[in-house]
């Protein structure tokens, strides 16, 4: 590999917020690794911390609605969510709807879905911002 | 024929199914567990449906999320492969239900088949020959009732399992000690002390006739399969043509079997599983899905059972008649290969592969959902590959299952590979007369020595 390619790395390393770059093909490669990169004075804040977000997600399979039939949506982004409510249904095979629970209170952050979609085991749904 | 098919299986069975699919223009989606998400057959399919956690109870047992997935990927019809949901007729009525068809047989053919005391009941009114013995169970000993079924007897409890209240009568003078101390032993094992008595077979091979049917009455009955080589009741190697039976044998009990698909409106296909012993035959039970070893029968019959299991479930009539599924074009040889520990009581052994060399060349077939970097999942059975060895004679089959073996090699997990190996080699087998006490009479396994072939 030339080295120029290697300084292009490099430079989009340092724009990346990325410790540690390994590049291998065909038995060949380089490692970088960013100075000061293990020292935690150095390191930028994670973009997620840990533990302020919480995904919801679906525990069946099915198709996705927010409310059921006939009642408002309540699930938005900005809006408050207890511990224990629906942010959603999902609607089984059967037409059966199954509600899908909050398992801790918070904040809607972000949503992944959209109403009508089709949903799996472990899909996340949304993410919940603690307080 | 079917837009799409779901596979509600896992493993190689389901990298079967989406193979013939695949073959014939048919769409498929792969259902898994959480535990299951590198597995081959999810990036196989066209599409893929994580269904539940890794327990199979909480995901491939979960109607409702097979179901679902159905209806989510738009899927007109289910394979069940085998395991699971596969004999479970009230998943298939559900199908039904749901306007989706189930490809195996209905659900009241897989009733009248699928338990043991009804298929039986079936077998006898089809004239199909059974274990002789007495009608149902019985309280006082007809001593000339027993001497008509033949000496060696076994007594067995009718609410029993697992070999309790179990006993073998040689001679008539054991009958009544042994009938009361089996009444007893029942009793107290499960609390009902009802007994009936069979004929024991001791030195029995298990043959089966692998049988297909149609949705508009035709039935066909393939050459046998010998899966004689067991442990404990595990099927360890099946073999065909038989090296048991004669041309007669094998036309009686391909009879037999079709007169008792025919007498349970059956359709799709399945096996009928005999006993065999001094040149007769005594049928056992019926498996109504397609089976592990199908592969053998596909090798010595030229056929692919799963591309007409799914044109039969589709409604098409069977493309050939008796004549054609009668012939015999080479020999066939199937080893289950296990991730198990044969050295410590073939205890499984899940984790991850490291790698992987197949074998190949003429006459191997490998059926198999694992590759090199492939965890091995704890929730589920052990069985990693299947190696299916056919050639144009049995000697010719057993030296290139013995080739073949030697070519397969596996790091990360022990396997049962060696063990087939040993079972190939060793002179008994070889010669072709044995039964299904093989493993335990021969000792093959008892010993820690590698097979040295």
């Amino acid at each position: 590999m030339h080295s120029s390619a290697v300084k292009a790395v490099a430079d989009w390393m340092k724009t990346a917020d990325l410790a540690e770059v390994v590049y291998r093909k065909d038995g060949k490669g380089f490692s970088l690794t960013a100075l000061g990169a293990n020292d935690p004075a150095t390191l930028s804040a994670p973009a997620m911390p840990s533990g302020r977000f919480t995904p919801v997600v679906s525990d069946g399979v099915g198709i996705f609605q927010w409310s059921e039939p006939g009642k408002a949506r309540k699930t938005e982004e900005g809006v408050e969510i207890a511990a224990g409510q629906p942010i959603g249904y999902i609607v089984g095979g059967s037409g059966v709807s199954k509600p899908v629970l909050a398992p801790q209170g918070g904040r809607v952050a972000k949503l992944f879905i959209d109403a009508g979609q089709a949903v799996e085991y472990g899909q996340p749904l949304l993410l919940l911002e603690s307080r | 024929m079917f837009k799409k098919i779901l596979i509600a299986n896992r493993s190689e069975i389901a990298v079967r199914v989406i193979r013939a699919a695949r073959e014939m223009g048919v769409k498929t989606v792969a259902v898994y567990s959480e535990a299951d998400r590198e597995s081959r057959h999810v990036a196989m399919a066209d599409e893929a449906v994580c269904i539940g956690p890794g327990p199979s109870k909480l995901s491939y047992l979960d109607q409702e999320a097979v179901l679902s997935a159905a209806k989510i990927t738009g899927a007109d019809a289910i394979h069940p492969g085998y395991g699971f949901l596969s004999e479970n007729a009230d998943f298939s009525e559900l199908c039904a239900k749901r306007g989706i068809t189930f490809i195996g047989p209905p659900p009241e053919a897989s009733r009248k088949l699928g338990f043991k005391s009804a298929g039986k009941a079936v077998a006898t009114a089809a004239n199909v020959p059974c274990v002789p013995g007495t009608k149902g169970d019985i309280s006082a000993v007809d001593p000339a009732e027993i001497a008509a079924i033949g000496y060696p007897v076994l007594i067995k409890a009718s609410a029993g399992g697992g070999g309790k209240g179990m006993r073998i009568v040689r001679t008539p003078a054991e009958l009544k000690p042994q009938l009361e101390a089996a009444a007893t032993e029942a009793k107290a094992a499960f609390g009902d002390g009802s007994v009936f008595i069979e004929k024991l077979l001791e030195r029995p091979r298990h043959v089966e006739i692998q049988i297909i049917a149609d949705k508009h009455g035709n039935v066909v009955a393939f050459p046998e399969r010998d899966c004689t080589v067991q442990r404990r009741h595990q099927k360890l190697v099946e073999e065909s043509p038989s090296p048991a039976l004669t041309p007669e044998i094998r036309r009686d009990m391909q009879a037999a079997a079709i007169r008792l698909a025919k007498a349970a409106n059956y359709s799709s296909v399945g096996t009928v599983e005999f006993l065999f012993q001094d040149g007769r035959f005594y049928f056992i039970e019926v498996n109504a899905r397609l089976q592990v070893e199908h592969p053998v029968t596909e090798l010595v019959a030229g056929v692919d059972l799963m591309e007409l299991m799914i044109r039969v479930a589709a409604g098409e009539k069977l493309p050939f008649d008796q004549t054609r599924a009668s012939e015999i074009r080479c020999h066939a040889i199937e080893h289950r290969i296990n991730a198990e520990d044969p050295d410590n009581n073939f205890m499984p052994c899940p984790g991850r592969i490291e790698n992987i060399e197949l074998p190949g060349g003429a006459g191997v077939r490998v059926d198999t959902h694992v590759y090199a970097g492939y965890t091995i999942p704890s929730y589920y059975d052990s069985m990693i590959a299947k190696l299916i060895i056919s050639a144009g004679d049995r000697p010719s089959a057993l030296r290139r299952s013995l080739r073949a073996l030697g070519e397969l090699k596996i790091s990360g997990v022990k396997t049962t590979a060696g063990m087939h190996a040993k079972v190939v080699a060793h002179p008994v087998f070889m010669a072709g007369d044995f039964d299904t006490h093989f493993i335990e009479k021969t000792g093959l396994l008892d010993k820690k020595e590698p097979a040295n072939v």
